[in-house]
């Protein structure tokens, strides 16, 4: 009991950072166990929770009121979107595929309810997905489950890896940028940063592709580019690291590329103000350095918009990017989606869906758990 | 001090040209309560008079001034122009009552919109009264009767306390459904019997939609019915745009004269700053244009809400000159509200003086002045900073502290906390107005310069 | 906080979101010393090759160019020529009047698209913004929801279900599309709208004209949207940058007609041939890069012109 007690001091003087720890420890551990992953989520998210209502109890009821409404609303939503059109006998004819015959439909009618009205079919799928049974998919054959299971951890790499990457690139440039402001080397990176804004990043990709793994352009016997870094398929970090590295290298880059440069942007905008305010100069005619300025006094307050974005990029980000991994033949969620849209796949679209709704929401409360350790004010005053 | 009492109000037969009896206003706080902003106040303005309304930041002053404009309006009370309460007035009237009652604001500049010209925004007033002169169509009347009640019923209490709940009831049904039908056995169909639970979740749901669907409908009907008479509300309203089309240049016109010879009255050049918009101006002319707007239809009063305060002290001379000019032209009366007292005492033919939403004292300045009766009035004026070196600044009575919160006022007398003349009895009851000489009256159980055994028990009313 | 810039995040058409960070700047006093920017070589710049792009693409049939359907025999994946100044692709089409006139249709499409989410956004912000209470909270609700979902999956699906390649008309499937574009549109543009009505609603010129006894709808049309203009107008460049590239990415995809020719479908066609005609896709990427780069500078511009003019130095 005491060690008990240990712990929840432990948590009640750093909510934040002990539940988050706890939330990531969690998901990491149930990912390398191999717990079903609605279950690890689930986990995970039991612990944000709590952690929110020790920081701000009120605050964290609100948003959990909202919580099941948004899941159901999405859900039921996309649901009825696929659903809609079509009679009885069309959604059967889909779900079996080409080859359909007049029995297998009555069979299919039977088993997957479709004579039902549709509050009760979906009523039924949700009652499935929380047991964590969503279904077989029509196209595959495998069970929905099986097909989100291989394809999520694909896609929260590439996230993880991007998302890295662009932080990696755009704090010290946003730094940089503000420190410098509207003097050269903040021009240069500013035009650079809209630059790099503005390439769509399936056309960047696509020269990505060309010029480090296709060869580049050749005229006549010279060319510029290489085939370094490969363009197509995956490993899985289990299997290869060196590999997995190299395979998700340009598809990282790709998607890391234009959110940097909005990031930096962000962080430039913010701190250029911060860095007018009256206990900057004050800092300054103390005689502290610029770069612990910089660094240790200025960049905490100029955060705030830059992790409502990057909350919000990761948070839509769980649902895997679509044209990236489509362009690089990444078998994440996004591809199984878009494959899954258009083969009319409904179950996936619903278990995908699912996933997205749940990991929206979980990042979200996870940003905001971070807006109270980045601001004491919040702590106190938000509700 | 806890002013309440209308013992400083004058009588029926003196020219009254405002009169505010007991208002109140106050704010729903969010959680923690009600702001009492405005808590029984009390006071008259006399043709051709200057009232100075002074206190703190926080005393209720500036909403004393837009509850008398009723925007919004106050809590209670009554606001009478020339003797017609201005509560009883519906919004039509209301709006013809306003040529007569203007306002003048703190912040000139941010007081005129920066993306109009000068000459718009002079002469706004009299397109309102302009657009207003003109009759909407029966069916506009109707809708825009409809609109507030309808909101009302919307926000009706019963609605409000019954609705949340029923929707919180529904997913709670919802999950309670899901979790018994999770748990349950499988059934020959491939369905899932989750039974009680899964009964209770379906009841409960089933329970909360009934629930719902008459408020669901009420609120799609009235709606409906909104939608209906808006999409029909462009229509109808065709022949009055085109009426007011066709007399656009003649009021343009005779708007163009006045605008001009508002902006002459006002010491601004008209050919100068009709085109120009507000940014290009400085403070003192701002508040000038300001001033012009306000008196472009020729009112009675004009609540003036601390225009100097954000000026120079130069320009400050400047445009109370012309607030003293503009009082003789206009024949108007004016309210002048400030926190510094320097400049009340020039201005003002008789002075208020309020606390956290209270009257403190009433009188004229100079005797305010040299014989406050009020603890608080006579902080107020030993604040004024006076430029002798023979006085010793350490003996100068300053207040301590801040104003307590206007959301939990002290009780009794509200100034007792920082008073230095409280007593027992001021935290148990609150003072009311009394008079201490001709026209000189105080809210107060321990006026100063009245002796300990005179203070009466029960006030004194003046007829 | 700065006023400066960044009303984009990414014009990434993985997630349309520019709402967020767009209100916080917006809502940001300006800089008060911050130098006045006037509107540079750079601005004028962009806007003429804005103008340009527009002009060539609703005027392409007049201009001597060669047909966009028409195959060249003989000149397959042949690299830039005096005859086909763009080169061809590997059908034989001119490289260089299909990126004329594929600049018609990712045009038309994201500009009707942003302008329907423009108005429709507006009022929408507007009337939240203005209202406030319970209005207010039910819309911000609805369109927090609306922008949770990962943008170019909502236009997909919308597309892919009720126009799907293959079995609606080709005007159906534009129609839908531009649809699923306007749905993108609206939550953005709503909210900077609304973040801007509330900081203008409270201003005391606002208020001025309560006294004067003003009706709702003209405060709202005559005070507070002149002063919403600005930064909607702003953020609708960036929007239709951002909308040019989903729309591009949909028909990247094979949805929407894709019987004509635009920019995604050519660097679709082009991506398999990469590597022996890349012209094919770098000249539509290129042209694409410079409009969205040309329509986020005009759009950062319009914004910070706008807000020094404000302050009044």
């Amino acid at each position: 009991m005491p060690r008990v007690r240990a712990l929840w001091d432990a948590v009640r003087r750093k909510p934040g950072l002990t539940t988050t720890a706890g939330a990531l420890v969690v998901l990491v551990g149930g990912w390398l166990v191999g717990l079903p992953m609605l279950l690890s989520f689930l986990g995970a998210f039991a612990l944000v929770v709590v952690g929110a209502s020790v920081v701000n109890g009120r605050y964290v009821r609100r948003r959990l009121f909202i919580l099941v409404p948004t899941i159901v609303l999405v859900t039921a939503f996309t649901f009825y979107l696929e659903n809609s059109r079509g009679d009885t006998r069309d959604l059967a004819f889909q779900i079996l595929g080409p080859g359909g015959t007049e029995e297998g439909v009555d069979q299919i009618v039977q088993e997957f309810h479709l004579d039902e009205p549709m509050h009760t079919r979906y009523l039924l799928w949700l009652s499935d997905a929380v047991r964590g049974d969503l279904g077989r998919s029509a196209i595959q054959g495998q069970p929905v489950s099986e097909v989100i299971a291989n394809a999520a951890p694909v896609s929260l790499q590439l996230m993880i890896y991007a998302q890295v990457l662009a932080l990696a690139v755009a704090v010290p440039m946003g730094v940089y940028a503000a420190y410098k402001a509207n003097r050269r080397g903040d021009r240069i990176a500013s035009t650079f940063a809209l630059a790099a804004l503005s390439i769509p990043n399936f056309v960047l990709a696509v020269v990505l592709i060309l010029f480090f793994a296709l060869g580049g352009i050749r005229t006549g016997d010279t060319s510029i580019g290489s085939t370094w870094l490969p363009a197509a398929r995956y490993v899985p970090f289990g299997q290869d690291p060196v590999e997995h590295f190299r395979h998700m290298a340009l598809p990282a880059i790709a998607l890391a590329l234009g959110q940097a440069a909005g990031y930096m942007r962000i962080l430039r905008s913010d701190m250029i103000g911060t860095l007018q305010e009256n206990f900057i100069t004050t800092a300054k005619a103390k005689g502290v350095s610029d770069r612990r300025i910089l660094w240790a006094h200025a960049l905490r307050p100029s955060s705030f918009t830059l992790l409502t974005v990057f909350g919000v990029n990761t948070a839509t980000l769980v649902g895997g990017a679509l044209i990236i991994e489509t362009l690089f033949t990444l078998p994440g969620l996004g591809t199984q989606l878009g494959t899954a849209i258009f083969q009319k796949d409904f179950l996936v679209v619903q278990g995908i869906v699912l996933v997205i709704a749940v990991g929206f929401v979980l990042v979200n409360f996870l940003v905001d758990l971070l807006y109270a350790v980045l601001d004491p004010r919040v702590r106190h005053v938000r509700a | 001090m806890a002013g309440s009492g209308t013992a400083h109000l004058r009588g029926e037969d003196d020219d009254l040209v405002l009169r505010v009896d007991h208002l109140v206003v106050e704010f729903p706080a969010g959680r923690f309560g009600t702001v009492h902003a405005v808590s029984d106040v009390s006071f008259d303005l006399a043709n051709g008079e200057t009232l100075g309304i002074v206190g703190e930041s926080g005393c209720g002053k500036s909403t004393t001034a837009k509850a008398i404009m009723r925007v919004p309006p106050p809590t209670s009370g009554h606001i009478r122009l020339d003797g017609v309460d201005l509560a009883t007035l519906g919004a039509e009237q209301m709006r013809d009552v306003r040529s007569r009652l203007q306002m003048i604001f703190q912040d000139a500049i941010s007081s005129l919109n920066p993306r109009r010209r000068i000459r718009d925004v002079v002469a706004e007033p009299l397109v309102i009264r302009w657009l207003e002169s003109h009759r909407r169509s029966p069916l506009i009347r109707l809708w825009e009767r409809y609109v507030p009640r309808m909101l009302r019923l919307w926000r009706h209490p019963f609605v409000r306390r019954v609705t949340v709940p029923l929707l919180v009831a529904f997913f709670v049904g919802l999950v309670l459904w899901i979790a018994g039908s999770a748990t349950g056995t499988e059934q020959a169909d491939g369905t899932r019997d989750g039974g009680i639970v899964q009964a209770a979740g379906t009841v409960v749901m089933i329970a909360s939609l009934i629930g719902l669907a008459p408020i669901a409908a009420m609120f799609v009907v009235t709606a409906g019915v909104w939608l209906v008479l808006t999409v029909l509300l462009p229509l109808a309203s065709l022949p009055r745009t085109y009426r007011i089309w066709r007399e656009r240049k003649k009021f343009w016109e005779g708007a163009e004269v006045q605008v001009r010879d508002v902006l002459e009255d006002v010491g601004i050049d008209a050919d100068i700053a009709m085109d120009r918009r507000p940014h290009e101006f400085s403070g003192g002319q701002a508040q000038r244009i300001s001033i012009a707007r306000a008196l472009i239809l020729d009112p009675k009063v004009i609540i003036c809400d601390e225009p100097v305060s954000a000026l120079d002290v130069s320009v400050q001379a400047q445009v109370l000159n012309l607030l003293e000019e503009l009082k003789e032209k206009y024949g108007l009366s004016l309210i002048f509200i400030a926190h510094d007292l320097a400049v009340v005492k020039n201005i003002a033919d008789r002075v208020v003086v309020m606390y956290l939403g209270k009257v403190c004292e009433v009188g004229q300045p100079d005797e305010l002045f040299a014989r406050p009766r009020h603890p608080y009035t006579e902080i107020l004026m030993s604040a004024i900073p006076v430029i002798d070196p023979a006085i010793d600044p350490r003996a100068a009575r300053t207040i301590a502290g801040e104003p307590p919160s206007p959301i939990f006022p002290p009780s009794g007398c509200r100034f007792r906390t920082r008073c230095p003349r409280a007593s027992e009895r001021c935290a148990e009851e609150e003072p009311q107005i009394r008079e201490m000489g001709s026209g000189h009256y105080v809210a107060c159980h321990h006026p100063i310069g009245v002796a300990e055994d005179q203070v009466a028990d029960t006030p004194v009313t003046v007829g | 906080m700065s006023g400066l810039d960044t009303a984009v995040v990414s014009t990434s058409s993985e997630h349309v979101t520019l709402g967020v960070d767009a209100e916080a700047a917006i809502l940001a006093e300006a800089d008060e010393t911050y130098q006045a920017r006037k509107l540079g070589f750079w601005f004028w710049a962009s806007v003429g090759w804005l103008a340009f792009l527009v002009l060539s693409a609703v005027f392409a049939d007049l201009l001597p160019l060669k047909d966009p359907m028409a195959t060249f025999r003989g000149v397959a994946r042949d690299g830039p020529s005096a005859a086909h100044w763009f080169g061809a692709d590997n059908i034989g089409h001119d490289v260089f009047s299909r990126t004329l006139y594929g600049a018609r249709r990712s045009l038309a499409v994201a500009t009707v698209a942003t302008l329907v989410g423009f108005t429709v956004g507006g009022v929408i912000g507007l009337v939240s913004g203005f209202y406030r209470r319970t209005l207010d909270d039910a819309i911000v609700a609805v369109l927090d929801i609306m922008l949770a979902i990962p943008g170019l999956v909502l236009a997909l699906a919308l597309v892919a279900f009720f126009a799907p390649p293959g079995r609606a008309s080709p005007t159906s499937q534009t129609v839908w599309a531009t649809f699923a574009l306007s749905i993108l549109a609206v939550p953005t543009i709503a909210r900077v709208a609304r973040a801007q009505t509330m900081v203008w609603a409270d201003r005391d010129f606002v208020l001025a004209s309560r006294t004067l006894g003003t009706r709702n709808l003209r405060i709202i049309v005559r005070e507070v949207l002149p002063n919403i203009l600005p930064a909607m107008v702003s953020i609708a460049f960036i929007g239709l940058a951002v909308l040019i590239v989903v729309e591009a990415a949909l028909a990247f995809f094979g949805v929407g007609d894709v019987s004509g020719v635009s920019w995604g479908i050519m660097i679709q066609n082009g991506r398999s041939q990469v590597d022996r005609a890349p012209h094919m896709v770098l000249f539509p990427a290129l042209f694409m890069f410079m409009t969205i780069l040309s329509l986020n500078f005009v759009g950062d511009q319009v914004r910070t012109f706008f807000d020094v003019r404000e302050s009044g130095i």
